[in-house]
């Protein structure tokens, strides 16, 4: 465990020290700030954007500093060959893998946290004096959902990146992003297709894709006049899935892994 | 260090639980996920998009990637920079995009539909009423994709209160907006006052004494914030005044009514040139020109401001009732809509006050015109009666009518005086006062006050040029038959003629155009006439109806 924490800690630090990540944070934190600029729209349209708007920022964001992050964590030590060194040492390939996930998990945390704390003061300060002000806390459950997407990202990431080279992962992860956003389309697709091939091809892709589409939660936010039926329930069974579908990735991410010649 | 076998194993193994756990998991989010709240089905809809309303590619991966919301801000702020640009047809398709994109985002539907229904006119301000079926069905798609708020059944109910005119419809969806938590202040108080405009004052009066009722339970409410307070404070005092008036106004109304009115409406419709016409004529237009809550009408006579409707469509035109927003035009149909008040309606009794305008277009005193003093021009006047200096010194025999309006001109009441006259018996010490001041009797006769010495009545007139050549996109005159509309619905005119003519026009009357049956309930004035595209657009001048 301690060999994990040890790469967990190193990666993190390295991840902050690249200046990539940094930019991708502070163009998140201007973005935001930005939002105050709708001051033209009434208070209630000016929120709605600001909560939109932000959220999305915060989500397109995490992308690139999710991506960009996971797609170099073992191709770039492989090619450093500083994993020859750290594999010298009493450390399995597992710890390493396991190791420099968690470290990047922990900094893509970091990152959407900062970013959505600012989204929250944000909207705090706007809604001070308004009629009915929501509670702006409540943008903690699309932060939460941010988050795990994020984390099933990476896990998609770094599994294609033991055997795949940054450029390919980079855009096969993003396409699977895609993809597992319109998990509505193949859902009604798998329902709806001509024969039963195409459903069942479609009903595979629902069920075995990356469903990113799940962990879309900004609507009720936006809009707190809708009611959302079995929120925690759905909430709850957001976060289990995010952990099990990242924990299969991880498994195969080692399987692979521990097989590869480095 | 490589994994040893039984841990490889182990760890294959565990794979199939848990993919079947994650099928398991993504089966029970689904039905979960697809709730409207989270995942309106609408949003789907920009895949395919609509003639003229479709989303750039980047926009369409953007919206389907999960940042629909954004995707609708950006479309949003775009649609106010062209707002404010003036390039209203591209708001269009943008509303439909993010009404679409994000359907429980409700300022696109209330701010698209005034948009749709108020913005698009012609050079001289007439709306393009072609577009408001398309307003209340984007109204309607608000409601449907936000059942349980309040704000699109009010906006529903304003649209047909305010540009439509159709007031049991307006009451319709302010009575379902009263079933979601409303703000008082903006439905409850619309809604008795659309009760009124559809001849249902019983009902009006209960909504105003819910709508206190409502207003004195937030005010006891200890949950209620200090702005809830403070507005249902203020909501309370208005509809506690609207109460009182509507109480006083039942009582009156319904004796002053009597006799009708005989409107006797005269019109002349003509051609001036192709596409331009003018509609000229004149109007009996009684209303209370002095009201006392205890007496009713004091002092009546002729009113300026009440407006004939003036419509011009192709033949048998009704407003369609459409499913589903759409902003495209059919080209082909044509209509215009606007009004015309009547003015310069005028009365003396013989022995009472008037006033020669003097070659001024209007005569302005508060006072005088509170007890029924009108200013005639020379024209009108000639013959009429004596000049007020001379009058008291005998020339002119002055009514007691006449006595009340001169101690009234010459000493007004207060101004918060709710009461006409002075009381009775204190006019005769008044006149008393004002036959031994010569100041005032010179300063009342230099501003033209006479006393007549004969009935004379002048009805008001109209007269309105509407010029359609300008605009060939809203008139198209694309159909051989059309109808112009002349109507008067004393349900929407000012309480001042209403106060004469009643809730429903029961004290109108008018020997041509009195019209029972368009309106259940309601005696309106309407005269509908056929005319040609060749009246419109032939050359030349030409009278295409003559009331007379």
């Amino acid at each position: 465990m301690n060999a994990i924490l040890t790469i967990a800690g190193n990666t993190i630090s390295e991840a902050l020290r690249r200046k990539v990540l940094n930019a991708f944070l502070l163009g998140g934190v201007a973005v935001l700030a930005l939002t105050f600029m709708f001051g033209q729209f009434t208070a209630r349209q000016e929120l709605t954007l600001i909560r939109g708007m932000g959220l999305g920022i915060i989500t397109l964001a995490g992308i690139f500093i999710t991506v960009i992050l996971s797609i170099n964590l073992i191709p770039t030590e492989i090619e450093r060959r500083t994993i020859y060194t750290i594999l010298a040492k009493p450390v399995n390939r597992w710890e390493f893998l396991i190791g420099k996930w968690l470290g990047a998990i922990a900094t893509i945390g970091v990152n959407i946290v900062l970013m959505g704390v600012v989204l929250i003061i944000a909207v705090a300060l706007k809604q001070i004096g308004a009629e009915n002000p929501s509670n702006p806390l409540e943008l903690l459950k699309g932060i939460l959902m941010i988050f795990l997407q994020m984390v099933l990202l990476c896990s998609v990431a770094v599994f294609f990146s033991v055997f795949l080279t940054p450029l390919v992962n980079f855009f096969l992860t993003l396409s699977l992003f895609i993809i597992g956003n319109m998990s509505s389309f193949t859902q009604d697709l798998a329902k709806t297709g001509s024969n039963i091939l195409v459903k069942g091809f479609f009903t595979v892709v629902h069920y075995l894709v990356p469903n990113f589409g799940n962990f879309q939660f900004t609507n009720p936010l936006v809009n707190p006049a809708v009611e959302v039926k079995s929120e925690l329930l759905f909430l709850t069974q957001n976060c289990i899935y995010g952990l099990v579908y990242s924990a299969v990735l991880l498994i195969l991410a080692v399987l692979i892994f521990d097989r590869r010649e480095v | 260090m490589s994994l040893s076998g039984s841990k490889t194993n182990l760890l294959r193994g565990l794979l199939v639980p848990l993919i079947l756990l994650v099928v398991f998991l993504q089966a029970q989010i689904d039905p979960l996920r697809r709730q409207p709240a989270i995942e309106p089905p609408q949003a789907n809809k920009v895949i395919g998009g609509l003639k003229g309303a479709t989303l750039p590619f980047e926009y369409m991966l953007g919206a389907v990637s999960g940042f629909r919301q954004v995707i609708a801000g950006l479309l949003w702020v775009r649609s106010d920079s062209f707002f404010h640009s003036g390039n209203y047809d591209a708001i269009l398709p943008m509303i439909r995009l993010i009404t679409w994109l994000d359907p429980n985002w409700l300022d696109p539907y209330a701010t698209g539909a005034w948009h749709i229904t108020y913005n698009f006119t012609d050079t001289d301000q007439r709306s393009d009423r072609r577009y408001l079926p398309a307003g209340v069905a984007l109204l309607n798609e608000g409601i449907q994709s936000n059942p349980d708020i309040f704000d699109m059944y009010k906006e529903k109910g304003w649209l047909y209160y305010d540009k439509i005119k159709d007031y049991n419809e307006s009451a319709k969806a302010l009575e379902a907006g009263m079933q979601h938590k409303p703000d008082i202040n903006q439905v409850g108080h619309l809604l008795a006052n659309a009760y009124i405009r559809a001849g249902k004052v019983d009902e009006a009066e209960k909504q105003f004494a819910d709508n206190i009722r409502l207003h004195k339970a937030n005010l006891a409410d200890p949950k209620a914030n200090d702005d809830t307070k403070m507005r249902s404070g203020s909501g309370l005092k208005n509809q506690e005044g609207q109460l009182d008036k509507l109480a006083f106004r039942k009582k009156w109304r319904a004796v002053n009514v009597n006799p009708p009115i005989d409107a006797d409406l005269k019109f002349q419709v003509r051609r001036i040139k192709p596409k331009v016409i003018e509609i000229t004529g004149s109007w009996n237009m009684i209303g209370s020109k002095g009201f006392d809550k205890d007496k009713g009408i004091i002092v009546e006579g002729p009113v300026d401001g009440a407006r004939l409707d003036i419509r011009l469509q192709d033949e048998g035109y009704q407003m369609p009732q459409v499913a589903d927003f759409n902003f495209e035009l059919d080209p082909s149909v044509m209509i215009m809509q606007d009004s015309v008040s009547v003015r310069g309606g005028k009365k003396v009794l013989k022995g009472g006050l008037y006033a020669q305008t003097k070659g001024r277009a209007t005569f302005n005193d508060l006072a005088a015109d509170k007890v029924g003093v009108y200013g005639f021009n020379e024209q009108d006047s000639a013959g009429l009666g004596v000049p007020l200096d001379q009058a008291l010194a005998g020339k002119a025999q002055i009514s007691p009518f006449g006595m009340n309006q001169l101690a009234t001109v010459a000493y007004p009441l207060p101004y918060n005086s709710t009461a006409v006259f002075p009381p009775e018996a204190e006019v005769p010490a008044l006149f008393n006062r004002l036959k031994n001041d010569p100041g005032k009797i010179a300063e009342l006769t230099k501003k033209g006050f006479c006393i007549a010495v004969k009935d004379s009545q002048v009805e008001g007139t109209f007269k309105k040029e509407i010029d359609m050549s300008k605009d060939p996109k809203m008139y198209g005159f694309a159909k051989d038959k059309y109808e112009l509309i002349l109507s008067f619905n004393p349900r929407y005119t000012s309480d001042f003629v209403k106060d004469r003519l009643g809730w429903n026009g029961e004290g109108l009357s008018d020997k041509r155009y009195l019209d029972t049956t368009t309106i259940p309930g309601a005696r309106i004035l309407r005269v509908k006439i056929p005319i040609t595209k060749d009246d419109l657009l032939g050359n030349g001048e030409k009278v295409i109806m003559d009331s007379k």
